[in-house]
């Protein structure tokens, strides 16, 4: 290389440094206390958000202001906890109050007092401060201030159904009557959220009398949970009860009542065609019925450096102004009973009336059913619930998955953690590097005594003059390589609790390795996640290898024409970053815009989602790590097969060797020593195949297609920080290469 | 040999085969980053439009700040500082590695093979902490640090199989005329392995600017953001906007590939040394 490209190069890199601070500087903040604000609202609810808080901003000008973050839904609750115990956290957020529990529990919220309520007690529609009031220990303190409230509501085809439908009991009817291809009712029937109505309409509690022992399975809500399969099986509800489905079909006419709740606007041809409206949940089985309703809350985070702005943030966004612009923008309804009457005044001009029917729709959800539980224990609930949910949608034993559903509750009922004994474990601790010291020192004697060594040394070679060279980049690994790796180890002994770390020794390793057997071939369990790792990169390696070699075979012939074209088009799978790939075979997969179901639709793929069952997301997922992974395979092997000398299976062809044995005999044995490397280093790679699984299949169903390393990050930063958890699942993975490695050095013969 | 004319047609077909299989995906979110919307990429007729690409070109914060250049600032610094940190502290290491006979060495190699196969995801837990009472979390330091740790020894192992091409009796005889290790280093090997050292850096660069789940795991901040995480957060919750995603895929996509076209040659080598983690 030219000396001139070198500097060019080097100048690039240091260019890159200023980018940014330049870009900074384009818009300035404006000055002021920074109040940061974290939700995870998009769209409208976004719009609506922002053109409040410029209004906050406005009336306090130059002192206070509030910077906007929205966090994506799914990350929000583990990220906001960790961040807020980290101090990098925002001053106020909003979240459903349905997890105030654990927010509480994780110490990130502050309680406030009655007064920073933005109206008295009594003026709030009855059940809705249940949302934001501790239970337990601090009972009856405010710990947030409410926003607005959302509970399901119907919408219904207006040409289908032209009412509503006002009881579960008109359903049967509504089939028969209705044209074939539709469905009188679509929801995502294996959501416990979405099914509450028919759940809390039969008769179902969560919790028993006491609100400590779940009910959940009990009857007579017990009962609802067999009837989404029933509907199924009778045609009232689709084939794919998913949430987007429920969409899709809505706005395709093609379902009579869709129930959902205010966020959602049908768009579509029904939204094109205002052939939809909005009306108050049908009776179940004659009895009126709400749903869980969810108070959007705003919090004050424990690590605010600005309490007083951020108190008085949280009051302006509960405050009359901000709810009065959600009903008028987004048909959310207001808190207050009183405001009902004086935003009636607002449809007696004739204007929003599908607004008002959502608002009264709504205030039906919760009149007639109740906030959601915000203990710490419901969020176990919704797993289980989910699972027998599933069951019955796909026509499996409902009772089978209610007694495991039990069992997974009952272990919720059990929490332990007691901290170990620390003596034992520092006797073994000395023990240890007494025993690696003695393995380090007689290394370097060893090392010391080689015949290497003497020649290096006399060529002055040898030992110190090293130093000044190894340094840097020694230090640097030890600081960022070894540091963490001992960290990891350390934290394996721990368990993260309300925010600090116990000491528990093994018990993580007893909790990871020992699971009971029944549990052992479930999703989540380690034993399992091994099991498809190890289908995974089976699976993989033997495509990427297979097909690498047959493309690369092809592509050798010599008298090939557009063979640069095709081997340029061949290999741009390996250029293109892998976690877009994944993300785009992810959309390439989805149930209603996906290019594969479109491809497929001749065979009756229409809207099959790939990822409700362990077998085709599974495969979903080894598509896309086929596709970016065999061009490496390709490469490798049509490198090896350059090296083989073109006379030699000239020769062998006059000899009359046949193909098949001019390709065991000449050709694998001289790929081979070139392959066997890459296909070691391939199954590391595949085996920590991270984005693809995460981002494609995202683990579903229910986890069932994580992979081991995918698997230590939820557990990490997905399920409750279980830091401790994670990290002993991290130092199984590590011993896990380490045996592997062993291994494969052993088979490369070194 | 002249091969016979079904048998090259087999051949054609086997390998238009593959190429649709491999085109297919790239020309749908090619023809989804030009729709108007992306549910008309099924079905509905399809109309042309720069909407998604100017979505995603001129998104702004609430500020009006442009998140597009802002993050693209954040992304270049991002993988460039770990680009620089990890050559300039690998590049003596690789020499002193491939050069030098010292106590510990072959383990030592031994041991950064090993921690190569480990996955950068599962080292999220302990960096977490570390970086936390350092004081970083959060910040873009704290992710130049992070991608340290995946930089740094590659471009030793990288570099050192540069140092262990360069034949031996160059700088032997140079010692034996007088040189000191030092002048060896500056004036012979450095030189030599020049070429090496900028393709290490084009794939340290690479793999930072190509990374996602670590940085929306450190940053707290739109205007710290890397563009991954941007892009992912198109499809990632509800209301997923796929035609804003093709289009930015398409964007950060084309200076990948076309860098990759460019060292394709020394690719199968960078990734041996650990290019691409997990």
């Amino acid at each position: 290389m030219k000396q001139w490209r070198w500097w060019l190069a080097a100048l690039f890199f240091l260019a890159l440094v200023f980018v940014r601070p330049l870009s900074q500087l384009a818009i300035p903040r404006p000055p002021g206390a920074r109040v940061v604000l974290w939700h995870s609202y998009r769209g409208g609810e976004k719009d609506a958000l922002e053109s409040l808080l410029r209004k906050f901003n406005e009336a306090h000008a130059g002192k206070v202001v509030v910077e906007p973050l929205a966090v994506p839904d799914a990350a929000f609750k583990d990220k906001v906890r960790r961040s807020i115990q980290h101090g990098t956290g925002p001053d106020v957020f909003i979240r459903p109050h349905n997890e105030i529990g654990e927010l509480a529990d994780a110490a990130v919220i502050s309680t406030l007092d009655e007064g920073d309520l933005p109206a008295p007690r009594d003026a709030y529609l009855p059940k809705l401060l249940d949302g934001v009031t501790l239970h337990g220990p601090d009972a009856g303190r405010v710990v947030a201030i409410p926003l607005t409230f959302k509970g399901l509501v119907q919408f219904f085809n207006k040409s289908l159904v032209p009412n509503g439908i006002a009881s579960t009991s008109e359903l049967e009817a509504l089939r028969e009557r209705m044209p074939s291809g539709t469905f009188p009712l679509a929801y995502d029937a294996t959501s416990l959220y979405f099914h509450a109505p028919f759940f809390l309409g039969a008769g179902g509690h969560v919790f028993d009398e006491g609100g400590e022992r779940f009910a959940l399975f009990e009857q007579p809500g017990r009962r609802s949970f067999d009837w989404p399969g029933e509907w199924k099986a009778r045609g009232i509800l689709p084939q794919d009860t998913s949430y987007n489905e429920g969409v899709r079909l809505f706005e395709l006419g093609q379902a009579g009542v869709f129930v959902c709740g205010p966020w959602y606007t049908p768009g579509g041809d029904i939204g094109a065609s205002q052939g939809w409206d909005v009306g108050p949940l049908f009776d179940v089985e004659g009895a009126k019925t709400g749903s869980f309703v969810t108070v959007e809350s705003a919090f004050v985070s424990t690590s605010t450096r600005s309490r007083a702005a951020a108190v008085e943030l949280a009051r302006f966004l509960g405050g009359d102004e901000a709810q009065e612009k959600r009903f008028l923008e987004l048909s959310l309804p207001p808190l207050l009973s009183a405001s009902y009457d004086r935003f009636a005044l607002v449809d007696a001009e004739g204007k929003f009336p599908i607004a008002r029917r959502m608002v009264e729709a709504q205030r039906h959800a919760l009149e007639h059913g109740q906030v959601t539980p915000s203990s710490v224990k419901m969020g176990a609930a919704w797993r289980p619930a989910l699972d027998v949910l599933s069951a019955s949608v796909a026509g499996r034993s409902v009772d089978e998955e209610i007694t495991r559903a039990n069992e997974t509750l009952a272990r919720v009922e059990v929490q332990r953690t007691e901290p170990a004994n620390a003596t034992i474990y520092g006797a073994i601790l000395v023990a240890l590097l007494l025993g690696g010291s003695i393995l380090v020192i007689r290394q370097v004697r060893r090392d010391v005594a080689t015949p290497e060594a003497a020649r290096m040394r006399m060529l002055g070679f040898f030992g110190r003059v090293a130093g000044p060279y190894l340094a840097p980049g020694v230090i640097a690994v030890v600081l960022l390589v070894v540091v963490p790796l001992v960290v990891s180890a350390g934290m394996s002994l721990f368990v993260f609790e309300h925010g600090r770390f116990v000491f528990v020794g093994m018990a993580n390793f007893r909790d990871i390795l020992g699971v009971p057997l029944a549990r052992a071939f479930e999703a989540r369990s380690f034993y399992f996640a091994l099991a498809v790792t190890v289908l995974w990169t089976l699976v993989n390696v033997l495509l990427h290898v297979s097909i690498g070699v047959a493309l690369a075979l092809l592509l050798r012939r010599s008298f090939l024409r557009f063979k640069t074209i095709y081997r340029l088009v061949l290999i741009l799978p390996w250029a293109i970053p892998n976690y877009i790939t994944a993300l785009v075979w992810k959309g390439m997969f989805h149930a209603q815009i996906g290019a594969i179901n479109k491809l497929l639709a001749p065979f009756g793929f229409e809207g099959k989602n790939w990822f409700d069952h362990f077998g085709t997301a599974f495969f979903a997922n080894v598509v896309t790590n086929t596709w970016l992974g065999f061009p490496f395979m390709m490469v490798v092997t049509l490198g090896a097969l350059s090296q083989i000398p073109t006379d030699l299976e000239e020769a062998a062809t006059l000899d009359g060797a046949s193909r098949w044995t001019r390709f065991t005999r000449i050709v694998l044995p001289h790929i081979r020593p070139a392959l066997l490397p890459s296909v070691l280093l391939g199954s590391v790679w595949t085996f920590n195949m991270f984005n693809v699984v995460y981002l494609v299949s995202g683990g579903e169903p229910g986890s069932q297609t994580d992979i081991l390393v995918s698997e230590a990050y939820r557990w990490a930063f997905e399920r409750g920080e279980r830091y401790g958890y994670a990290a002993a699942y991290s130092v199984l993975i590590f011993a896990f290469l380490l045996v592997y490695g062993r291994f494969t050095r052993r088979m490369e013969g070194k | 040999m002249k091969p016979k004319l079904g048998e090259t047609l087999l051949v054609h077909v086997a390998l238009l085969l593959a190429s649709a299989a491999v085109l297919y995906p790239v020309l749908w979110v090619v023809r989804m980053a030009f729709s108007e919307d992306a549910f008309a990429a099924s079905g509905r007729a399809f109309q042309a439009s720069g909407r998604n690409f100017s979505a995603f070109f001129f998104a702004k914060d609430f500020y009006g700040r442009p998140l597009f250049f802002i993050q693209l600032g954040n992304s270049l610094l991002v993988a460039g500082a770990s680009t620089i940190f990890g050559v300039l502290t690998a590049t003596s290491a690789a020499y002193g590695f491939s050069r030098f006979a010292f106590p510990l060495r072959n383990a030592g190699l031994r041991a950064m093979l090993v921690s190569q196969m480990f996955p950068a995801v599962v080292t999220g837990v302990p960096l977490l902490f570390i970086l936390d009472n350092l004081g970083l979390f959060g910040s873009t330091a704290g992710l130049v640090v992070v991608y340290s740790t995946t930089s740094v020894p590659f471009s030793i192992w990288m570099l050192k199989g540069y140092f262990d091409a360069i034949p031996r009796d160059l700088e032997e005889s140079a010692r034996l005329d007088g040189a000191s290790s030092f002048t060896i280093f500056r004036r012979i090997m450095l030189p030599l392995v020049r070429s090496g050292i900028g393709i290490t850096a084009l794939f340290s660069f690479m793999t930072a600017y190509n990374e996602f789940i670590m940085a929306a795991l450190f940053l707290d901040d739109a205007a710290e953001y890397t563009l991954p995480i941007t892009l992912q957060q198109q499809v990632g919750g509800f209301d997923p906007n796929w035609g804003v995603f093709a289009a930015g895929s398409i964007v950060l996509s084309i200076p990948i590939v076309l860098l990759f076209f460019y060292v394709q040659k020394q690719m199968t080598s960078g990734m041996m040394a650990g290019a691409v983690k997990g």
